[in-house]
């Protein structure tokens, strides 16, 4: 397909030249792939399968919610009631019911590797002769996974410094195993980037020693590259890359110490091993007492015993004036000397350090940036200094770059223009004017029309391109370099990976953090990470034995925070919950999370699973649980879109957007992390905890959809109920004829806990399912559950299972659907080859057969029926129907009781008058002499 | 506890399984699945128009219809029709990627990227004298200024005739004459700079 204009249509008066170029640029005619429409299409498909199965509720659940809905505005105030209004078509069910929303699908920047012309001739090409490196205990020689032409053109990526390299391979060799006499090879294969960095470090095959490999994924990540080139174009290139750990020659010294059993995996997506983590984990060497030292050395007789700074130097380091003196004079007098210390000292990075924290601690954050800077070229000066310090100066810098760069994260604004667009008239309007819209208007609109804001900000809201300087690339920079000098080090490690975490990188995250755990030896922030990012793969059984491994090793106040469940509760709850400590806390714990659990059918519970990734994700982004954003975070998940205004203020409002309802609010300091929520969303989130504590988003490849279809309960004997169920295989889980789903019937308890469980396997393709199960009193709950192992979806649908009191006189069954059928005389029971349910739909103007049984009718009473349908706003219509083997509607039909335990009744009932939609349709028994009345119902679609 | 009388009663299987894929109907909103097909070359072309190659416009497009997808919810028949909606989405999706660009450095059509804008070649010579004459107007072109690039983005690259580019751009067609002419006097301009330089 191509496309051509042509510039005679429009009244297009040119001059030559323009006429000319018109001509040339309408000459270029644009392909469009012919595979890339169905492609597209396909995704969006796909996308679209994975949003939420149209908001179709029950009437009944319509009427709970708008019943709940109204109590609660009876009793509120007037913005708090327009927010809850907007909800209520949100919550669709019980305020702890199982939702599921849309997921957003993953769209994720990569560079797209150039691979080079494949001119394989056998011998690797390279122009770093092996001849320079046999010398060096350790191999430098790349092979190239393709190779191309010997010329400047093109060329394969060459290390920068070979020198440094081999050093860097020395330094990382483990101590131990040196001594040891012990080496090996790593095969490594990375990604080299355009800018010669490495990523994507995968290891190809193990020396079998964990601390080689460890060490050999750990300096790769260091090296740089000359990139290779295409056509004089550097590009990205896969490297093939041994990194040889050579033992020093002559007799070990000491036998190899033992590693453990549990073999070497040469694959990190493997489970860990049992031994990995023992509670503790490798933590980078700590670095005070090495700058102590170097600035004892800077300041010298003033730091020795009778100076001026003598035993302060901690103090100095941390720039906390002693209890002693006075934080001003303190800060000033440290100033000058640190000053005076640098000037005299210019390879020596203490100083510098030192006074950038002081400098920090006054909010001198350009300043200590300087500083920073300053402390790490002068580490580069002095080779003594220790990696694990150089790494904590990057890593400080790193923190200064990312409270600068918040200052712009996600930062925008809006025209004014627009919102005169937004049809709102009760919005305040501003008297303020300017070309971009006030944040405080945008408050106001927020709580009072929120789908026209939302509107707005979709399409209109301008994104500010970050501050020159101050770029996420900076201060991912500046946590990279901080890893390449200390690989452990957790606090940078834990940044790169929240970074993916933020993007939605989830393949990535997994593989980073598990290399980090592995790393390690079992960093427990890592694991958390690993769990998040396996969590939302869908890979919840893993990502639950992450969690596990990850709070063993955690300090106990993460394990505390990470625990508490008391942000999902509302207040009463919350503080008895609060109160509760150990094995009690943990057993209500797991009943909570028990009656929540979206899929019976696997072993792990999902709903507890994510409570875990948010919870570790709040943990380590906001610092804690309990913080406004961390507590909003792990009851709703996270946000569709974040819009941050406030430029050119000393405060930003974030607008964390859940796809309905008002957005959540958050006001923070221009380049703090720390935020609360506003007053008018801090209001709103209180009501919201009442009516929809928390949120259940699953992952895209674990969710369980809601399977439609009927469950109808009929009474066998005093007690004994028989449920009939009708349900369809939904379209999403009939993955063909050759795989199987496992159809679970669960009931459960008044606890939640399962009382019987019943499996079987049926073909995934679409079909009806008819199932006759039979429960005792002991059970309240029925669930039917279909769960795909292929596309890791479930359907489930959950009834109450009483039939009324059993001691009761008279009852009545629940409705049973039925295709419209002529039963004929003397056939009417439930086991009737004509009972053909359905899954509660009628076509548009149909009929639709009812069967019920009543049971328990007293002798000599009549029961004069009468048929109702409702509509979602509660309007009642009479409805005319045919009892069975009669063939003329009526709108009333007397029965009389024959004194039997149980009789069957069949209708058909007249639809016909009735618009499409969703309705409820009642059965009503009025008993003789103003007995009163029994009656049935059941949600119907007219479609 | 529970006792299964007959798990099973009826399963309604279709007779030819295998036949059912086949019928499957699309499962995206009807209006749309309609969009999709009438403004997705459109879309298309007016980002290539913009972006370095047909990789990345392909990419850039699929996003947008993924956006507009998740975004549906928000359309507002009143304010916008379809295209222009789309088309707006397209703009801000080509910022942004241009943006995420300029931090890295790269916004140049090398020479290589072009070769899907060039279909009509008679013979390899022609092909090649155009593949560096569009290379030199596009990157002409990603040098004006975004409101310049955008109409003659939506001119050559969507093929709208003036009043379709008013509509999109909710100007008047007069205006977009005037605009369109300024915009080819001045990638004229940025290229005859560059062919001196």
């Amino acid at each position: 397909m191509t496309n051509k204009i042509d510039s005679n249509d429009d009244n297009f008066d040119l001059p030559p030249d323009l006429a000319e170029l018109d001509r040339e640029l309408s000459n270029i005619s644009i392909e469009v792939r012919s595979s890339f429409g169905p492609e597209l299409l396909a995704e969006l498909e796909q996308a679209r399968k994975e949003a939420p199965p149209g908001r179709i509720q029950s009437t009944r659940r319509n009427l709970i919610a708008a019943g709940l809905g109204a109590l609660l505005l009876a009793g509120l105030s007037e913005p708090a009631r327009a927010s809850l209004a907007r909800l209520i078509p949100w919550v669709g069910g019980d305020p702890v019911e199982t939702l599921v929303t849309a997921v957003t699908p993953e769209i994720e920047e990569t560079d797209q590797p150039v691979l080079l012309p494949e001119e394989l001739d056998g011998t690797p090409d390279f122009d770093l002769s092996v001849d320079d490196v046999v010398q060096a205990p350790v191999s430098l020689a790349p092979r190239a996974l393709v190779t191309v032409d010997r010329n400047d053109q093109n060329r394969m990526p060459t290390l920068e410094d070979r020198a440094a390299a081999r050093e860097d391979i020395l330094r990382r060799y483990p101590r131990d195993l040196m001594l040891a006499g012990i080496g090996g090879t790593v095969d490594l294969r990375f990604w080299v980037t355009l800018d010669g960095s490495v990523d994507n470090v995968q290891m190809t095959r193990s020396s079998g020693q964990r601390g080689l490999d460890v060490a050999a994924m750990g300096v790769a990540q260091g090296f740089r590259f000359n990139a290779a080139r295409r056509n004089g174009v550097p590009v990205g290139s896969w490297v093939d890359f041994p990194v040889v750990f050579e033992a020093a020659d002559g007799p070990s010294l000491a036998e190899p110490p033992p590693i453990g059993d549990v073999p070497v995996p040469d694959d990190l997506m493997l489970p860990l091993p049992s031994d990995l983590v023992l509670g503790s984990y490798l933590t980078p060497p700590p670095t005070l007492f090495e700058a102590q030292q170097l600035l004892g050395a800077s300041l010298g007789a003033s730091a020795q015993s009778g100076g001026r700074w003598s035993g302060q130097l901690e103090a100095l380091l941390m720039a906390e004036p002693p209890a002693d003196e006075l934080p001003n004079t303190w800060r000033r007098e440290a100033t000058v000397e640190l000053e005076s210390a640098m000037a005299q000292h210019p390879a020596n990075p203490a100083p510098a350090l030192a006074l950038a924290r002081i400098r920090k601690s006054q909010g001198m954050n350009s300043e200590a940036r300087r500083l920073f800077q300053e402390g790490i070229d002068r580490a580069a000066l002095d080779e003594t200094i220790s990696a694990s310090l150089v790494a904590e100066l990057h890593y400080e810098m790193g923190m200064m770059i990312q409270e600068e760069w918040q200052a712009y994260a996600n930062l925008g604004r809006l025209a004014r223009v627009s919102l005169d667009d937004a049809l709102c008239p009760a919005a305040p309007t501003s008297v303020k004017d300017g070309r971009w819209a006030d944040v405080g208007d945008l408050l106001s609109l927020n709580m009072v029309c929120p789908v026209e804001l939302g509107r707005v900000l979709a399409v209109e809201f301008e994104g500010l391109p970050a501050e020159v300087g101050s770029s996420r690339n900076d201060m991912l920079r500046a946590f990279q370099l901080a890893r390449e000098n200390q690989p452990t080090h957790g606090p940078a490690n834990v940044e790169v990976l929240l970074d993916l975490a933020d993007q939605r990188r989830w393949e990535t995250l997994l593989e980073r953090s598990q290399a980090f755990v592995w790393e390690t030896q079992g960093n427990p922030h890592g694991l958390l990470l690993t769990g998040l990012a396996l969590e939302r793969l869908g890979r919840v059984e893993q990502a639950a034995q992450r969690f596990e491994v990850a709070m063993k090793a955690l300090e106990e106040d993460e394990v505390e925070a990470l625990r508490d469940i008391s942000m999902l509760m509302v207040d009463d709850r919350a503080r008895v919950f609060g109160s509760l400590r150990g094995p009690e806390k943990e057993e209500v714990t797991k009943e909570f999370f028990r009656r929540l659990d979206p899929i019976l059918t696997t072993d792990v519970n999902e709903r507890a699973v994510e409570h875990l990734a948010r919870a570790s994700y709040a943990l380590l982004r906001f610092g804690s649980t309990k913080v406004d954003p961390a507590r909003v975070w792990i009851r709703y998940g996270r946000p569709n879109t974040v819009h941050t205004f406030g430029e050119g203020l000393e405060t930003r409002t974030e607008f964390w957007d859940y796809g309905v309802g008002p957005d959540l609010t958050f006001r923070r300091e221009a380049s703090a992390r720390r935020m609360d929520l506003t007053e008018g969303s801090s209001n709103y989130v209180d009501d919201l905890l009442v009516q929809f504590p928390h949120l259940y988003n699953g992952a895209a490849l674990r969710r369980s959809l809601a399977l439609e279809g009927q469950v109808s309960r009929f009474r066998v004997t005093r007690g004994m109920v028989e449920l009939e169920i009708t349900t369809e295989v939904p379209a999403e889980l009939a993955t063909g004829v050759d795989d199987e789903l496992d159809l679970s019937i669960f009931l459960l308890d008044a606890r939640g806990d399962k009382v019987s469980a019943t499996r079987r396997k049926v073909p995934a393709i679409q079909q009806t399912l008819r199932l006759r199960p039979m429960a005792n009193p002991d059970a309240k709950q029925v669930v039917v559950e279909l769960f795909s192992p292929t596309a890791s979806l479930a359907a489930s649908l959950r009834e109450r299972v009483p039939l009324g009191d059993p001691q009761a006189n008279p009852v009545i069954s629940d409705l049973l659907f039925l295709e419209p059928a002529d039963p004929g005389e003397n056939e009417v029971r439930r086991t009737a080859a004509w009972v053909t349910p359905n899954i509660g739909l009628v076509p548009e103007s149909g009929e639709v057969g009812v069967l019920f049984e009543m049971y328990e009718m007293p002798v000599d009473e009549d029961f004069a029926l009468r048929v109702v349908l409702t509509t979602e706003d509660g309007t009642s219509h009479p409805v005319e129907f045919r009892p069975a083997g009669e063939s003329e509607y009526r709108s009333t039909w007397r029965q009389s009781a024959n004194g039997s335990y149980r009789t069957t009744e069949y209708i058909t009932a007249n639809l016909e008058p009735f618009s499409t939609g969703s309705y409820t349709l009642t059965v009503r028994a009025l008993r003789s002499g103003g007995a009163g009345e029994v009656s049935s119902s059941r949600a119907v679609r007219i479609r | 506890m529970l006792t299964i009388r007959e798990e099973i009663v009826e399963s309604q299987v279709p007779s030819q399984p295998e036949a059912a894929p086949a019928q499957r109907t699309s499962t995206l909103p009807p209006d749309f699945a309609q969009w999709f097909h009438e403004h997705r070359d459109p879309v298309f072309r007016y980002v290539r128009f913009r972006v370095a190659t047909r990789e990345v416009a392909e990419d850039v497009t699929s996003e947008v219809f993924m956006k507009a997808l998740r975004s549906l919810h928000r359309y507002d028949a009143h304010r916008a029709s379809p295209r222009t909606w789309l088309l707006r989405i397209a703009r801000n999706a080509v910022t942004d990627h241009l943006r995420s660009l300029k931090r890295r450095g790269s916004l140049h059509v090398s020479l290589d990227r072009v070769p899907d804008l060039v279909s009509n070649a008679q013979s390899q010579e022609e092909r090649v004298l155009k593949e560096e004459r569009v290379q030199i107007l596009l990157n002409g072109a990603s040098q004006l200024r975004k409101a310049d690039q955008d109409i003659l983005s939506l001119r050559y690259g969507s093929g709208f005739d003036n009043a379709e580019i008013a509509e999109s751009l909710d100007i008047s067609p007069n205006a977009v004459a005037v605009r369109l002419h300024r915009a080819l006097k001045r990638l004229k301009d940025v290229i005859t700079s560059d062919d001196l330089s």
